[in-house]
């Protein structure tokens, strides 16, 4: 499924939007591919999904207009009131649009830790490189009640 | 166009758990076999390590598959040699003992799982893909607070048994195990078979089984290129059978597609669940550990708890919120522990081929009972206890409509506060069954107690479709168990017929133990 430019835009400021600029753990431009991954999604999925995702893009991408009144999209709204909007659409009532909201967060969260800069960022695997074998020696092992020790 | 055509005496749709299993022993026994698979074989070295790419290269259609209606429950499949089993964590039970009875008494299989000709399978099995309880030092922080909490509450927890002795805990079960110590049929029964003679040919969809005057003469399909694109026809015959093993969801489809009805489809089942997620101040570390090392079965409540650890991508999607919250948690991703409930739920649903989309696509109409509902809302409560008890700080139940962070014990009353339908919970299912349940009457059942498929000759189901009931327990090790004994059976009646008026030396053959020319003595 090729996505039309707008929806490019679309996409790109959506699914960077989960991240506010200021914040612990910030993603900078260019560092995550989010286009690659929403393309990846939508070519490697089932035809519901891929039309799942092209309407997530658009209620998303339209949310401005019918959830605060604006005759703007995503796109053209300040980035903080862009990542406020998200949150709310991710705790939204109606369950479509909650779940088109989680599906793009999916896709956000997979281009942003596929960048080894942030998944480093991220401490996912700061356990994982204590165990590796060039620090074991020096690092305590995980037992099975003191993994935390 | 690339054209594929075949011929063997066994034609094995499917490389999973039941596919393989069948492939190893029908090769032992000398028959000849080809296995037909949809997806690609994996190169362990070559597979991705981030999440995406071993989404699109491993997952049927990046997990997105879900059943029908209002609040879409997620399947997730595998599409690759080995099937699911090379995509999840290697958690080995053998048939409970209560379920196998079960089919016994109402689904007249007694002489399939009759308990020693099954211990007996379940013996070899465990032998040869090297089952272990997982050692407390493979167990990683995530399972370790697990453990912490279930003593805590007096829940009954274990180390999980896997099929991966050699685990080094790298916690990449979804990705493909890197040193391929997760015995995994892509690295076991796959390999072993095509040692044994046994053909494979991936990338190849097949769409229909073709008849001849009531017996199954071979299957019928395409030929796909790395983008699943259809490059070619695809056409093998089958001198004594056929053997669908595509899953719970594709085996129908391919039945249904090639005329068959009856009960086929007509019931599918399932063990979906959900996860909770905690945060606690000490150093957790997903990334390190067994994927899944620890468990507390509940079986008289009908659910299982399990540690997993799953890819940063899904604890990030996980994590409540957007913006600055969620960032603060976004970097401190080594401090959070997940846990999920599986309910055996008494839901029946039905499988049918889908009207439009690509080849093989399938319809799944499921819809949890109110019970079951119930028992997701049990589970996360306990799992919300045992975050607690371990000593969370903050914990993420996952249901709409629920505050999304708890911070005290007192607050899991809220969960347990109201009824929650089924789209609040974030739930999934990966251990799917019945679709062509097995049975002695053939107006309530698909197959027979040898698996063949009533009313047609030379066509059997071996996966996980063909178990009658769902198990409460992960299904891996029964689908293998029970299809290890159907081929052995299947191997010894086509022995017989071959070994009628042929030569002496294939006699002598036959009279041996069957144990010991299966490989298995």
């Amino acid at each position: 499924m090729t996505f039309t430019d707008f929806e490019r835009r679309w996409l790109v400021a959506i699914l960077s939007g989960f991240t506010a600029p200021e914040g612990e753990l910030t993603v900078a431009d260019g560092e995550a591919d989010y286009l690659h991954a929403a393309e990846v999604m939508a070519s490697g999925s089932r035809l519901k999904a891929r039309v799942g995702l092209r309407v997530a893009v658009w209620v998303v991408a339209l949310a401005p207009a019918w959830a605060l009144g604006r005759a703007q999209t995503l796109d053209e709204v300040p980035a903080a009131t862009r990542t406020e909007l998200l949150a709310r659409l991710l705790e939204h009532r109606a369950y479509l649009v909650r779940g088109l909201a989680t599906l793009l967060k999916l896709t956000a969260t997979l281009a942003m830790m596929r960048s080894p800069a942030v998944r480093a960022r991220s401490g996912y695997d700061r356990v994982a490189d204590a165990h590796s074998p060039s620090s074991r020696r020096a690092l305590p092992l995980v037992s099975a009640h003191g993994a935390l020790a | 166009m690339s054209a594929l055509e075949d011929e063997a005496d066994f034609v094995i749709v499917g490389t999973g758990a039941g596919g393989a299993t069948a492939a190893r022993v029908l090769s032992a026994a000398g028959h000849s076999v080809v296995m037909l698979e949809e997806g690609a074989r994996l190169v362990t070295a070559e597979r991705p390590r981030d999440l995406l790419g071993a989404m699109a290269q491993a997952f049927r259609d990046m997990g997105t598959n879900a059943t029908e209606g209002a609040s879409p429950l997620p399947l997730l499949q595998a599409r690759c040699v080995g099937g699911a089993t090379a995509i999840n964590s290697g958690i080995i039970w053998r048939l409970p003992d209560e379920v196998r009875r079960d089919w016994s008494e109402r689904f007249g299989l007694g002489e399939l799982v009759d308990e020693r000709g099954l211990s007996d399978a379940f013996d070899v099995i465990e032998a040869e893909l090297e089952i272990t309880d997982t050692t407390p030092g493979l167990w990683g922080g995530n399972a370790a607070l697990m453990a912490r909490g279930a003593e805590a509450l007096g829940l009954p927890g274990k180390a999980i048994a896997r099929n991966a002795a050699r685990c080094k805990g790298s916690a990449q079960c979804l990705q493909g195990c890197p040193g391929e110590a997760r015995q995994s049929m892509d690295v076991s029964y796959v390999p072993r078979a095509i040692r044994q003679g046994a053909r494979l040919h991936t990338r190849a969809r097949v769409d229909r089984v073709r008849f001849e005057g009531g017996r199954a003469t071979g299957v019928e399909g395409a030929v796909l290129d790395a983008d699943r694109r259809v490059v070619g026809a695809l056409r093998v015959r089958a001198r004594r059978a056929v053997i669908v093993a595509a899953s719970a969801v594709q085996s129908p489809v391919i039945l249904r597609r090639s005329g068959l009805r009856g009960a086929v489809g007509e019931t599918f089942m399932a063990h979906p669940g959900c996860a909770v997620v905690g945060r606690f101040d000490e150093p957790v570390g997903m990334g390190y550990g067994a994927t899944q090392a620890y468990e507390v079965p509940l079986r008289e409540r009908r659910m299982k708890l399990e540690s997993i650890s799953l890819p940063p991508e899904m604890i990030a999607a996980r994590l409540p919120g957007a913006g600055a919250a969620w960032q603060e948690r976004l970097a401190h991703l080594d401090h959070f522990a997940q846990w999920a409930v599986q309910v055996r739920m008494e839901a029946v649903g039905r499988v049918r081929p889908a009207w439009f989309g690509r080849g093989g696509e399938a319809s799944v109409r499921y819809a949890p009972t109110r019970a079951d509902m119930m028992r997701v809302r049990e589970g996360v409560a306990t799992l919300c206890r045992m975050m607690f008890a371990a000593g969370a700080r903050e914990v993420y139940p996952g249901i709409a409509g629920l505050r999304s962070v708890l911070r005290d014990p007192s607050e899991v009353a809220l969960v347990e506060a109201r009824e929650h339908p089924q789209a609040h919970y974030s739930m999934m299912a990966s251990h799917l069954f019945a679709s062509c349940p097995a049975g002695a009457d053939p107006a309530t059942s698909a197959v027979g107690p040898d698996l063949a498929v009533h009313g047609v000759s030379g066509l059997y189901v071996m996966d996980s479709s063909a178990l009658p009931t769902n198990l409460g327990v992960n299904p891996q090790h029964s689908i293998m168990g029970v299809t290890w004994r159907a081929a052995e059976r299947l191997a010894q009646r086509e022995e017989r017929a071959v070994t009628r008026g042929v030569t002496l030396e294939r006699e002598a053959s036959a009279s041996m133990p069957l144990a010991a020319r299966t490989g298995a003595a």
